[in-house]
């Protein structure tokens, strides 16, 4: 079943320049209940911009999204409340416990306090943060925080994931657990979305694959789909390929 | 796109807690909010302590300056102070406990030659004399005897001056001693004691008011100063900070509007603002009090005005934290939101410091000035001076202030030009839009309540000045107050609905195609409203307090009834129902509609009308509010239902041109029964007629479906927020 839609989305940005930059260029995709769609692409191909304006956090030049029948720009607060969101730059908040951290993002999506406590407790065990759980997170190391992160995007149990680079800064253990976290994510039946430029960690997570480049999806499909209409084998040599075969001026 | 503006409050409250928790428990605010306080005071406090002990070393030799009326008087009660100053044990001569100054005085008193004496000329009386500060103290002699050197007296001196008391206690400590005694000696010789040799009686003086003490203003100023410093560190840290921290994310991402996101940031930084404000008053109370300072510096009326300037500091508070996140909400870290606020405390510094100037007397101007009007007030309450007046139109300014502030702030808040724009994008949000509006957004509508209500302070008393200074008559200051009219209440809404690049049609509502149904409307309100609010005015007693503002305007009543009716009717009937209309109704009101519902709409302007209307002159009118606020909301109503603004506009003309017949053709009504001067009510038939043409006139509205509007901005409506 189709959950995410992203229709034609684009993004202008107005620059101190005479032509405004095109962050994002015409981008469309779908993505299904229990499928891991990996939007890759180098730093700087719009993919955060793209999963922004899924999100409702900035407003699409032209086109539109939708998730799980809604259009994020006519109900933005009933998509976000379909939508949980990771992000590297997301942070925690210094003098509050992951403990009261939760509760407070349970409160913002109107979740029941004793699911909230419910969930909290199941999200402790599945994510390892029970040791930590009643820590001020000002104190806590990058990987806590990221796994806080991971714990607090799940708390109101939304049907759709997106995930922006959650692997960066992390350490081998701190990926393993991002990727357990996915599996689980897909057993679940969540539609999900991760950006990333890390083509090989793709590769292990991934379901299918849309990847950008200067503002524009240039290929969408499986490993597979992707390995035969390129004829290469991986992801970095589909995409080495493609940066060669799209100069800059032919997309902005 | 993606802007909810809805407001839930409990949702508001539950998000401040969240701060406030937060906020307290970083040792940095704790630093800022209690221990600075806590330390800071006591520590000024011993400084200026120590400063007044030198200050009385250095007049350690002057002494108390008594008046009496002739040299003779002076010579008496001289030789009986002298008496009194012997019979007084040697220890007590010296140390006299009346408060902790008198201390400080008693302990170089040593030196002190006592009192001089002092003889006023003939032009002044001894009660001048006292007021004036020129003697301490004053003796009247009632009736002496030449034989026992014996006096009744009258004693009189400033209660509110530590001086004079202190040479009060000097003197009857000394002439009490000598009337003790003398009772010993008498009692000793089983004798009664007829006359006593110094019999006293004492009369208090007020201070006449001179200059302000600079410690009294020093006071608001600190208290401005730390609310602000209390301020800035969590308006920065709820919102740069959090983007700079990235939790911002976490707070947009929710299904909460932002103006709620907002509100909740702004109920915790006005709590700790308070906080602030709250912990170095008492702070500073409390070291005054411990060190005997308080009267010293803040004199008796002080105590009576502090939960005055508690209600000022809230409203204060209230407006410099929205001014506060409208600044930071720009900046993308702390350390920009730092650079921003530098400025900022620096500007608000110099009309802070200027307000400290001695002889700086709070007017009109200075009231609706931002920061100087709370000093100065704060300076004036603690004098014990409280002005109604002043003192309204400066939390009505500051509010209107906080207000724009707050509208500002809700605009730029977590705008994704501001999260997330290249370099400089976040100027747009102040750029004029390049498509047509249909009407003002409320943050611009708050902008231009912020021009109009100093405006309309300032300006407003210019005709009867002008009037005044080149002896002009009624008629040029009524075409001037119509000038003033014109600029305050169309001239200023018009350029600022031009400038946001709005039609003046829609914008103002000045839309020609209105239901003629609501025009009858209008009409039928017109002729029956004047007569309710007649009555309604006489049930509230209000009437009697129209008597006040009828001698105040006697003058100008005399000249009005010489005034050509046409005249009056023009000036005071015709431009003000025009103007105003324009302004509350066709500006304000339409403005607020666009983002809330219609009864928020109507009473908010109508609340607005009211409270421009009790400021009358220089004087206040609080009566007034009512029955203006009730017309506010019938041609509020009128807009709402006719979706233009000239229904209003007759409606409003019909009722003032009706008062103004009414005043005009007062005798022929006399000879009706309508006493006005009387205050007797209207005739019943009057009454139960204009009530039924209001019942239909309301019927009449009610059925009045508003014509839909075209504008050429129709179609590109945006619900930006």
């Amino acid at each position: 079943m189709t959950v995410i839609r992203a229709t034609e989305l684009t993004k202008r940005f107005s620059s101190t320049e005479s032509e405004d930059v095109v962050a994002v260029d015409h981008v469309s995709f779908e993505v299904h209940s229990g499928e891991v769609f990996g939007l890759l692409g180098p730093n700087g191909a719009g993919k955060t911009t793209t999963l922004r304006m899924m999100l409702g956090l900035l407003q699409p030049t032209s086109g539109d999204a939708s998730i799980d029948g809604c259009s994020v720009a006519r109900s933005p607060n009933h998509v976000k409340r379909l939508v949980g969101f990771v992000s590297t730059s997301v942070g925690v908040y210094q003098w509050l416990t992951p403990r009261e951290m939760l509760s407070f993002v349970a409160d913002l999506y109107d979740v029941p306090p004793t699911v909230a406590r419910e969930r909290t407790v199941q999200l402790a065990k599945l994510l390892d943060i029970e040791s930590f759980i009643d820590r001020r997170c000002g104190v806590l190391s990058t990987g806590q925080k990221q796994r806080i992160n991971l714990a607090r995007a799940l708390i109101h149990d939304p049907p759709v994931m997106l995930l922006d680079e959650p692997t960066r800064g992390l350490d081998i253990v701190g990926s393993q657990m991002i990727f357990d976290y996915l599996q689980h994510l897909r057993n679940e039946g969540k539609a999900v979305v991760i950006c990333t430029h890390r083509l090989d960690e793709a590769e292990r997570f991934g379901d299918r694959f849309g990847l950008m480049h200067h503002g524009a999806m240039q290929l969408v499909g499986t490993l597979r789909e992707l390995q035969n209409s390129t004829g290469q084998r991986g992801l970095t040599d589909i995409f080495i390929q493609l940066m060669k075969a799209v100069p800059k001026e032919s997309s902005a | 796109m993606i802007a909810p503006t809805e407001l839930s409050t409990s949702r508001t409250m539950r998000l401040a807690l969240k701060e406030l928790r937060e906020i307290l428990r970083d040792r940095r605010t704790i630093m800022t909010l209690i221990l600075m306080p806590l330390l800071l005071y006591p520590l000024l406090g011993v400084l200026v302590k120590r400063g007044l002990l030198s200050s009385l070393e250095s007049i350690g030799d002057t002494p108390f300056r008594l008046a009496v009326e002739t040299e003779e008087e002076a010579k008496l009660v001289g030789h009986q102070l002298v008496a009194g100053q012997l019979l007084l044990p040697q220890e007590s001569a010296t140390r006299e406990k009346t408060s902790p100054i008198s201390e400080l005085t008693a302990a170089v008193g040593k030196h002190r030659p006592m009192v001089t004496f002092f003889v006023p000329t003939s032009a002044s009386s001894l009660e001048a004399e006292v007021r004036r500060g020129h003697a301490d103290v004053a003796i009247r002699i009632v009736r002496s005897s030449d034989s026992d050197q014996s006096f009744r007296c009258t004693l009189l001196y400033r209660p509110d001056s530590q001086l004079s008391v202190d040479a009060r206690s000097y003197i009857l400590k000394r002439l009490r001693a000598l009337n003790d005694h003398h009772i010993k000696n008498t009692l000793k010789h089983h004798e009664i004691a007829v006359h006593l040799p110094a019999e006293i009686s004492e009369y208090t003086v007020a201070s006449e008011s001179g200059r302000p003490s600079p410690m009294v203003t020093f006071i608001p100023l600190v208290l401005v100063l730390m609310t602000m410093t209390g301020a800035v560190y969590p308006a920065i840290d709820l919102t740069a900070g959090e983007r700079e921290r990235g939790t911002m994310e976490i707070l947009i991402s929710a299904p909460v509007s932002r103006m709620t996101l907002l509100a909740g940031k702004f109920v915790a930084v006005l709590v700790v603002a308070l906080l602030t404000a709250s912990i170095n008053m008492i702070s500073m109370f409390a070291t005054l009090f411990t060190l005997g300072l308080d009267s010293a510096v803040l004199g008796d009326s002080a105590l009576r005005t502090i939960p005055l300037v508690m209600f000022m500091m809230l409203v204060f508070a209230g407006f410099f934290s929205a001014v506060l996140l409208s600044i930071t909400s720009i900046a993308r870290s702390f350390k920009e939101a730092q650079a921003y606020l530098i400025p900022l405390m620096l500007i608000s510094l110099t009309p802070g410091m200027f307000s400290l100037m001695p002889d700086l007397k709070m007017g009109t101007f200075l009231a609706v000035t931002p920061l100087v009007n709370i000093v100065l007030t704060g300076r004036d309450l603690l004098q014990g001076n409280f002005n109604l007046l002043l003192f309204t139109i400066v939390i009505l300014s500051t509010t209107f202030y906080g207000v724009f502030a707050l509208a500002v702030a809700a605009r730029i808040f977590g705008s994704d030009s501001v999260l997330y724009g290249s370099s400089g994008s976040w100027t747009q949000l102040l750029r004029r839009t390049d498509t047509l509006q249909q009407e003002v957004d409320p943050s611009t509508a708050a902008f231009t309540l912020a021009i109009v209500f100093p405006l309309f302070i300032v300006i407003g008393n210019i005709p009867g000045r002008i009037g005044q200074e080149y002896s002009l008559g009624l008629p040029s200051v009524l075409l001037l107050n119509i000038c003033v009219f014109l600029t305050v209440f169309v001239a200023v809404p018009a350029v600022v609905t031009r400038l946001s690049n709005v039609s003046l049609v829609s914008g103002l509502s000045l839309h020609l195609r209105f239901p003629l149904i609501s025009c009858l409307a209008a009409i039928l309100f017109g002729i029956s409203m004047w007569a309710i609010l007649f009555e309604l005015n006489l049930v509230m007693g209000i009437a009697s307090r129209t008597d006040a503002l009828r001698r105040m305007l006697e003058t100008l009543v005399d000249d009005l009834e010489k005034t050509p009716l046409s005249i009056k009717l023009t000036a005071l009937a015709l431009a003000p129902a025009i103007c105003e209309e324009l302004f509350f109704r066709g500006f304000l009101q339409n403005s607020l509609r666009r983002h809330y519902s219609a009864a928020i709409a109507v009473a908010a302007s109508a609340v607005l009308f009211g409270l421009f209307h009790i400021l009358v002159r220089d004087s206040l009118f609080i009566e007034r509010m009512i029955p203006s606020s009730i017309m506010g909301i019938i041609l509020g109503i009128t807009l709402e239902r006719s979706g233009s603004v000239f229904p209003g506009m007759l409606l409003h003309t019909i009722h003032n041109g009706l008062l103004l017949c009414v005043v005009h053709y007062k005798t022929q009504l006399e000879q009706l029964g309508v006493g006005l001067e009387q205050r007797s009510h209207l005739p019943p038939e009057w009454l139960t007629a204009t009530f039924f043409v209001a019942i239909a006139a309301a019927y009449l509205l009610w059925r009045t479906k508003p014509v839909e509007q075209c504008s050429p901005a129709s179609g590109i409506r945006e619900s930006v927020g």
